[in-house]
């Protein structure tokens, strides 16, 4: 269901307003809202206050934490530093941020360090690579002073573009050069350039063009023999390895003493940052602050407690005359536990506006249902059980797996079942093997059995649909909503019954009734939507129809099994059949699942929300601070009861 | 031949279904992944729109079974 709101506006002398902004944000229930001019005073009297800036004390202090934050990675949460944190005053706060200004510098200086050994120690492995691919031809080579050398490493498809260097640099030195190519691996090809150094600037320039990986000898090796390049580079590479250690071993180090206090300190500089915002975007009079916004119903009471026990008696906290059908009212869902992971889903295209009906816990009982009459085999239901249950442990705790791990449990619970009723055990390995027949369809021949059965949920979701839609249209009062939801609704119905007449499984004179409520219908749908109104019973009639997927693609899921079966059993060898047999089966899992839940969502999107759900909701943001953030990991819920 | 004819028609049924269905897809995934490269808080909305042509074969399908089952 989606929570009661309520509009309510805190009034408090000029001088307490931060005091209150405090206490609503360490609440974090309220969903501000822009501050509206009371009726019959100009903004020269009570307006947003052009004074106050948006800037504060806190956005330099912020700034600079925020970069030590940063630059110190991620690591576990700073935990209950923010609590410690959270109450300074603002002196205090920006000595904290004060103390941690030299773990900075010496943090930005050890980073910048990290980097030059790395592109160093890149740099060196590069060139050593070049200089082994190299050994074999360059290895008899003495130094030659005056001469500059150059590596460049070309793909293996171009590698007729040596010759081409070759030929320009022998025109440049007038043949006093040398190059020495060798194969790298099998997709790289390193040649070295050996010049009169004075020329090193045209040689640059004439490989520039071309779009070479050029790898430049560092200063301190040019004139060392090339036998000896590769050792050299070896121990320097070595050195650069060790340093880098040393400063990533001192940034860790950094890390563990100073990032959970970086982090909370950043966190609650971002909290004064948004009530200095939030303070800013008030209504301030002379005299007076006004700050106001949403919050749920239940927690009003909660709200004039903590603003009387904080800030005083001369706080007043006064809630509009409720208005079920306003627009800018924000939404929030209030679920059990088990449907709360669909609410994401439920809102996923759009949120439903604020008086209008939830769509969550219907979505939670048809699409794991819809899932399961689809892929319907208790391997693979089985199967994704216990993927769940790894994913579960392996990333315990991860808010995601709040959602997935009870939308995927009822899904394989819903597959299990299927698959029992359809006798499906991996394909028909159940049936071969075990005996295990199916207790009421056998999906490989009921074929028109389960199209029937699934053009019929379609007119019963459907249906249920535009009746959702009726009680909405009446919830929000939209007349003519009502009559274009009520005539598409008997469209649907007279078609049900106009189609079993001409099957002549109705009698004639109910099929002559349908065809004249269809007519008022029709006539009325032109009424309310225009000459667009008839087409939309067309559209409600391919709605029904598309929900035919729900047995199409069970029909290509058990198909695929099949294949996979009969694919495993055509080879002699036990063990590659098995293996044959499994790797289909791995894919189907796949595909099922993922096909299945797409076509799931489609239809509840396309075909079941459009009838009822009442679009352009505000989703529900409160005012929430780093203490509830750090207090639970999944975001802050509403709560509709006190 | 008239057996032969029928599977035929079933199969013309959901295979021309099914190229109009990819060609649709082809043009609306194209465009959404563009709109979503440049607002990401369309996905939900191109989700849909890439899935919604989807009907035609599935109308296809329906078309066939009742030829092939009718």
């Amino acid at each position: 269901m989606l929570v009661a709101m309520r509009r309510i506006d805190i009034v408090a002398p000029r001088s307490r307003g931060a005091d209150v902004v405090r206490v609503v944000h360490r609440l974090g229930a309220l969903h501000l809202a822009p501050f509206e001019l009371p009726a019959g005073l100009t903004p020269g009297v009570f307006g947003v206050d052009p004074a106050t800036r948006p800037g504060t004390p806190f956005d330099a202090a912020l700034e600079r934490v925020a970069d030590l934050d940063e630059l110190l990675g991620p690591r576990t949460g700073p935990g209950g530093l923010v609590d410690e944190l959270w109450d300074l005053d603002e002196g205090a706060l920006l000595r904290a941020a004060d103390a941690l200004e030299p773990v900075r510098a010496r943090v930005a200086a050890l980073t910048s360090e990290r980097v030059l050994l790395g592109s160093e120690e890149a740099r060196l492995g590069s060139y050593r690579r070049l200089v082994e691919g190299l050994s074999s031809a360059i290895g008899h080579l003495p130094s030659i002073r005056g001469y500059g050398s150059t590596g460049i490493v070309v793909h293996a498809r171009y590698r007729h573009v040596i010759g081409l260097v070759r030929d320009e640099l022998e025109e440049l030195t007038g043949g006093r050069c040398e190059i020495l190519a060798a194969e790298m691996d099998a997709d790289r090809v390193a040649a070295i350039l050996l010049y009169p150094a004075r020329v090193a600037d045209d040689v640059r320039a004439l490989l520039g063009g071309r779009d070479l990986e050029e790898v430049a000898l560092p200063e301190e090796f040019q004139g060392v023999p090339f036998d000896q390049l590769g050792p050299r580079l070896g121990q320097e590479q070595s050195r650069v390895h060790v340093g880098l250690r040393k400063v990533e071993a001192e940034l860790a180090a950094l890390s563990a003493a100073h990032g959970a206090r970086a982090a909370a300190l950043r966190g609650v500089l971002e909290d004064r940052v948004a009530e200095a915002r939030a303070l800013h975007d008030s209504g301030t009079s002379d005299h007076l602050v006004i700050l106001g916004g949403w919050l749920p119903a239940g927690r009003v009471a909660e709200l004039r407690a903590a603003l009387a026990a904080e800030v005083g008696p001369e706080v007043l906290v006064e809630e509009r005359p409720h208005q079920a059908r306003d627009p800018r009212t924000p939404v929030a869902f209030e679920n059990r536990p088990l449907l709360r992971a669909f609410e994401p889903l439920a809102s996923f295209v759009s949120v439903p506006r604020y008086g209008s009906l939830d769509p969550t816990p219907l979505l939670a009982l048809t699409f794991p249902a819809f899932v399961g009459l689809m892929v319907a085999d208790v391997g693979y239901g089985l199967l994704l059980l216990g993927l769940l249950a790894w994913a579960r442990r392996r990333w315990r705790g991860e808010p995601v797996m709040g959602i997935i791990w009870p939308i995927g449990m009822l899904s394989a619970a819903a597959t299990i079942g299927f698959g029992v009723l359809f006798g499906e055990w991996f394909g028909d390995a159940g049936q071969r093997f075990l005996g295990l027949g199916p207790l009421w369809l056998d999906r490989r021949e009921a074929i028109v059995p389960l199209l029937v059965l699934a053009i019929s949920i379609g007119v019963a979701q459907v249906g249920l649909g535009l009746v959702l839609g009726m009680i909405n249209a009446v919830l929000l009062r939209h007349r003519s909503e009502l009559a274009r939801r009520t005539a598409l609704l008997v469209s649907l119905a007279a078609a049900l019954v106009i189609v079993g007449w001409l099957a002549r499984l109705m009698p004639a004179v109910a099929g002559q009734v349908a065809l004249a409520a269809l007519l008022v219908a029709l006539v009325v749908l032109v009424a309310t939507a225009g000459l667009a109104g008839p087409i939309e019973v067309v559209g409600v009639l391919g709605n029904v129809l598309s929900y035919a997927r729900l047995m199409a693609i069970g029909l290509a899921s058990v198909m695929l099994a099949l294949v996979a079966n009969r694919l495993g059993g055509l080879s002699e060898n036990l063990v590659l059949g098995v293996v044959v047999a499994a790797v289909i089966h791995a894919l189907n899992l796949v595909l099922g699942f993922f096909d299945s839940s797409v076509q799931g969502m489609r239809l509840h999107y396309v075909e079941f929300f459009s009838k009822f759900v009442e679009p352009g909701g505000v989703r529900y943001e409160p005012f929430v601070s780093t203490l509830d953030r750090e207090r639970s990991r999944f975001p802050a819920r509403p709560s509709g009861g006190p | 031949m008239d057996e032969s004819i029928r599977f035929l028609a079933a199969a013309l049924a959901v295979g021309i279904a099914g190229l109009g269905t990819g060609w649709a897809q082809s043009r609306i995934g194209s465009a959404g992944a563009g709109a979503v490269a440049e607002k990401p808080e369309v996905t939900g909305t191109i989700l849909i729109l890439v899935a919604l042509p989807e009907t035609i074969v599935i109308l296809g399908f329906v078309v066939a079974a009742m030829i092939l089952f009718l």
